[in-house]
């Protein structure tokens, strides 16, 4: 039955030839697989990173603010969000802090804090915002290792709440 | 020479796999090009969305009168984490489509941050933002990733 089968040759080249045809056509589909899996890692690897980038936020008696780098990768800060919560009454406004303004390295879009370590957030008396687009900016500076903010808190403001943003869009808060 | 011209034997087998082999050079080229425009979509189309991402950094509800309420309007700041620039096409709170004047268009770079003024619609009863109440804003992009979070007004 089988020497049979293996003589008769007849339909070979149809069978070879349909077999090619999805051989190549596995080939260019591939293509299409094995960027989607590669996009998954790198997705899946982002997710890592985001879990290993833990901040903690804390409020000194002084009125600075310590980022602590709790996690196990450096983190690189990107925006200080200041949220007023207003006393009755009173409007409420949100003013951020543009920390990639003060990257030194391109491949370093903002401050960096080393895994670990940390760094001091201090206030100085407000200066003119740099626009009038809402949500308003304030203007900071580099203290050496530390971040100088334009910011006061006005007196009608009963709490502000800080939100430190990463580049990995890692958030941690605190309230005054 | 000449006789080799003259015999007219089996000049139809090479015509014929002379074209057997043209045909299927442009099937397999119209093929792949089928394919690589397919693949090109696909990337930078829905298969885009497994490389977006975009993280809700701030909410500013707007005031109202008398002081200490809100009006309808919001901006809500978006950052672009992803690995992929970005087109929001449109935005929800509880899920019904906000008003928006943020062209669909805009491509949010990877790294931007972006402000979004958006407003409640006009069936929203009452129309304006409630202390205290927690709203659901999510936020579909162009290629279909869905982006969602939660904020209490204060």
């Amino acid at each position: 039955m089988l020497k049979k089968l293996l003589k008769n040759r007849k339909g070979t080249a149809e069978i070879i030839g349909s077999v090619m045809f999805i051989v190549i056509l596995l080939f260019f589909f591939t293509n299409v697989y094995l960027w989607h899996d590669a996009a998954t890692k790198e997705m899946n690897d982002l997710d890592v990173q985001k879990m290993n980038s833990g901040m903690e936020i804390k409020l000194q008696a002084d009125g600075s603010l310590i980022v602590n780098d709790t996690g196990g990768i450096d983190v690189v800060l990107s925006r200080l969000w200041i949220d007023e919560n207003a006393s009755a009454g009173t409007q409420a406004n949100h003013y951020y802090a543009n920390l990639t303004a003060l990257s030194q390295d391109p491949n370093v879009p903002g401050v960096q804090v080393l895994a670990g370590q940390s760094i001091t957030i201090r206030f100085a008396i407000k200066t003119e915002t740099i626009s009038n687009i809402l949500p308003q900016s304030v203007n900071v500076a580099s203290l050496g290792n530390d971040v100088m903010v334009y910011y006061t808190q006005p007196a009608t403001v009963s709490s502000v709440k800080f939100t430190i943003v990463n580049s990995l869009g890692v958030t941690s808060s605190t309230n005054s | 020479m000449r006789k080799m011209s003259r015999n007219r034997r089996a000049v139809s087998p090479v015509i014929a796999t002379v074209l057997m082999i043209m045909v299927t050079m442009i099937g397999m080229t119209l093929l792949f090009a089928f394919v690589s425009s397919y693949a090109d979509a696909y990337k930078s189309g829905v298969g885009s969305s497994v490389m977006e991402s975009l993280t809700v950094e701030d909410i500013w509800l707007s005031p109202g009168v008398p002081k200490g309420t809100y009006d309808y309007h919001a901006i809500i700041s978006v950052y672009n984490v992803g690995k992929v620039d970005l087109r929001i096409n449109s935005l929800y709170v509880d899920g019904l489509n906000l008003t928006t004047s943020f062209d669909p268009n805009a491509i949010i770079k990877v790294g931007q941050h972006v402000p979004i003024s958006v407003a409640l619609p006009d069936s929203w009863s009452p129309h304006s933002w409630v202390s205290n109440v927690t709203y659901s804003f999510r936020i579909v992009t162009r290629s279909g990733s869905i982006f969602e979070t939660k904020y209490t007004a204060p």
